[in-house]
């Protein structure tokens, strides 16, 4: 058997951070007409012939 | 120092756990910044991807009550109306083209509709529904151009106006209007009103969920009562002038598409406050347009073909991204000429040409 120690440590949050920053600017710029739709099926992110 | 955690793992355990660690390419890095990614606490996020998500998320709480009241009273309408799938050819066309027609600033700025007008070209025309009015206005209009469109994806009730000017009254005969399932159904009332030919499509944004997806529930609904025929359903790319770019060669089968007023962007002789904002939401207060994050958000980009520069806001990026990705994923099959003459739409599987050499080279 393996023994493993974590320290955990207590980080107080001051600044926001970049990607932060920059998702808080795209959030206030708004929302589009539509949605850029993804799938896994990549073929299905064009067109669906019928649902 | 809080405090301190300690476990036993067999060795085979923890063997395990260093190889998905490696797997992962954290092999040489510290163990809490694995956890995170691990744990999902920070996405490992390309800035396209945070772009997606964040309007994603925007969109559907904004949108997505409204999406489900106006299919609510469009669904009798679908009903008894015709499907998009009416509007396509056996075969794709490899004999014609068609002009998708936005209303991007460089529209005006090169008099793209004026040289439409005075024109022989006999290919389609595909129109968003906001640039209808001034494009009927030109002249470009179904007596002269027998193939017209016009694609409405927005859910807005506003969108009713551009279907009101006296010219659409006029010409709307000869105009077939392709309508989201979730737009306004005044949308679809002042179509018809004009004596448009209305066809039906759903547009896609959450079919992937399966079966608790709206999409799939509309899909479903639709079919309830129309002898099991259900409807397309199409990308919009989130925004009208992508839907009329997928409805060319997804539902039309024209392979040779061009773009006017297509720009996804603004011209930059005029500071971000004093811009009437295309997306009339106000430039928000209080940011900082010297920062680093403010340069991604709010890029300015140099196009080499039109040699000009473009400002985009966030959501201009997010079309523009996706449009991109688009034309180069589909560009074997589809060929995507961008005739703005201004804008972000350049790159791989799109070729940028002025809109004169267009129709001189794209009569049919």
């Amino acid at each position: 058997m393996i023994k493993a120690n974590f320290n955990i440590k207590k980080i107080e949050k001051k600044e926001i951070t970049e990607q932060e920053e920059f998702e808080a600017l795209i959030a206030k710029s708004g929302v589009g007409s539509h949605m850029v739709f993804r799938s896994e099926n990549k073929d299905d992110e064009f067109f669906v012939d019928e649902i | 120092m809080l405090s301190k955690a300690s476990f036993e793992l067999s060795e085979e355990l923890f063997s395990k756990i260093l190889k998905k660690k490696e797997k992962m390419g954290f092999k040489d890095k510290k163990w809490a910044e694995w956890f995170t990614i691990l744990l999902d606490l920070k996405k490992n996020e390309t800035e396209e991807q945070i772009i997606e998500r964040v309007f994603k998320e925007g969109t559907t709480k904004y949108y997505f009550d409204t999406w489900v009241k106006n299919f609510a009273l469009n669904l009798q309408n679908i009903w008894n109306g015709n499907s998009v799938k009416k509007l396509s050819p056996k075969k794709n066309r490899s004999d014609t083209s068609a002009i998708i027609i936005g209303r991007g600033p460089s529209i005006k700025k090169y008099n793209h509709l004026e040289k439409l007008a005075k024109s022989n070209f006999k290919g389609t025309i595909i129109c968003t529904d906001g640039a209808m009015p001034n494009v009927l206005k030109a002249g470009i209009t179904p007596k002269k151009f027998k193939k017209f469109f016009v694609v409405t994806v927005d859910a807005e009730p506003w969108q009713q106006d551009f279907y009101k000017h006296p010219l659409c009254k006029k010409f709307g005969s000869g105009i077939k209007c392709i309508i989201s399932t979730t737009a306004d159904p005044k949308v679809y009332e002042a179509a018809v009103k004009s004596k448009m030919k209305v066809f039906w499509t759903h547009t896609l944004f959450d079919y992937d969920k399966n079966k608790i997806s709206f999409n799939k529930l509309a899909g479903m609904m639709v079919k309830a009562k129309n002898k099991g025929n259900g409807l397309p359903a199409i990308q919009t790319g989130g925004n009208v002038g992508t839907a009329c770019w997928i409805v060319a060669w997804t539902i039309l089968k024209i392979q040779t598409i061009s773009l006017i007023g297509i720009d996804h962007g603004y011209y930059t002789d005029i500071p971000w406050e004093k811009m009437k904002n295309y997306h009339s939401i106000p430039f928000p207060k209080g940011v900082n347009q010297k920062s680093k994050e403010f340069k991604k958000a709010y890029p300015t980009i140099y196009n080499p073909y039109f040699n000009c520069y473009c400002k985009q806001d966030p959501i201009f990026v997010y079309f523009s991204n996706a449009l991109k990705e688009f034309c180069k994923r589909k560009s074997q099959t589809v060929k995507t000429i961008n005739a703005t003459e201004g804008g972000v739409i350049f790159g791989e599987g799109i070729e940028c040409m002025t809109f004169e050499n267009f129709l001189k080279k794209y009569k049919q």
